[in-house]
């Protein structure tokens, strides 16, 4: 088999940890663009990331990811279709601890279809607070956008939480492929 | 949002601009914004959003500071984007750990060096006022 590259986005609000799931699983120095973060009313941590966040995995046979974080406030949304140009899948990460997790669930996914379609997406809860929202509660957001994606937890501080992600979206995108490949058939 | 001046510091920011604008010909329009992309006063033309200028000023500085790094260059202290109609210069406001850029707009074609040494001189001015270090 050739080796290839492939792009992956890593996207969600601001804090949801995509910073650190990249950093969990690269293996080069991760490239970041975190800056003193002025608005701590919206959420309390000392940095956050403007522009990008850029890590390596290496696949088997030479092929290579390439990870790529999004900027979580909508402020910076014009940066996600530039960043999601080209990607084979995204992963979406929330803080479960957040009231406002599903609403973000909501406004994330339906931003990021636009660009990869509704079969390339994972979401990933952190933080999960069952007490707050359920786990429920997001796949039905994810339906009622009509998509249905895995929505699972994970901690993406744990290397193997985050590769656990990429496992699922590479088989979302494979399963997106056979898909078209029938589609095309019939 | 707690921002990275207080209300003194905006007001000495605003005041740069207005006379910033007021007597360089070739500038359309600048603003000053926080690296995190936060609108701290600007003097644009109504065509330009200053909310959407301060996020992509932050997003373009953080990227020239990033590319510096890797190239081992320490930090960006400046950016020129080219325009078919003019150009976009960024210049960080010294001794301010770089949480201050200017953003300027500039029509200016054979006079931008003149712009860009103005701009310089309002940023070093305003890394003085601030009492912080200079360049």
């Amino acid at each position: 088999m050739d080796a290839r590259e492939y792009k992956l986005i890593f996207t969600g609000p601001m804090g949801a940890g995509k910073t650190t799931a990249i950093r969990a699983v690269s293996e080069i120095d991760t490239i970041s663009t975190e800056v003193a973060n002025t608005d701590r009313a919206a959420f309390d941590k000392d940095t956050t990331t403007v522009a990008m966040d850029y890590g390596e995995v290496q696949l088997a046979g030479g092929s290579r990811l390439r990870l790529y974080g999004t900027p979580g406030q909508e402020r910076f949304a014009y940066m996600w279709p530039i960043l999601a140009k080209g990607s084979v899948g995204v992963i979406v990460l929330l803080d479960g601890s957040r009231a406002d997790a599903v609403e973000r669930l909501t406004l994330y996914v339906s931003r990021f279809i636009e660009v990869v379609g509704p079969e390339r997406l994972v979401v990933a809860v952190g933080r999960l607070d069952p007490a707050i929202k359920p786990l429920a509660e997001y796949h039905r957001a994810a339906q009622q956008l009509g998509v249905t994606v895995p929505v699972v937890t994970a901690d993406v501080r744990q290397r193997e939480d985050v590769q656990m992600l990429l496992e699922i979206l590479f088989t979302q995108v494979e399963v997106a492929g056979v898909l078209a490949e029938l589609g095309a058939e019939v | 949002m707690d921002a990275p001046v207080g209300r003194i510091e905006q007001t000495l920011l605003q005041r740069c601009l207005d006379e910033l604008v007021k007597h360089e010909v070739g500038l359309k329009g600048a603003m000053f914004c926080s690296s995190d992309g936060f609108e701290l006063a600007s003097n644009l033309p109504k065509s330009v959003t200053a909310a959407s200028l301060a996020a992509m000023a932050s997003s373009q500085f953080a990227l020239g500071d990033a590319m510096c790094k890797e190239s081992g260059l320490k930090h960006c202290q400046e950016l020129i984007m080219d325009g078919s109609a003019g150009s976009v210069l960024l210049l960080a406001v010294p001794g301010s750990d770089r949480t201050v850029v200017l953003a300027a707009i500039s029509n200016a074609k054979n006079t931008l060096g003149q712009v860009l040494y103005a701009c310089k001189q309002a940023v070093d001015g305003i890394g003085a006022r601030f009492g912080k270090a200079h360049r």
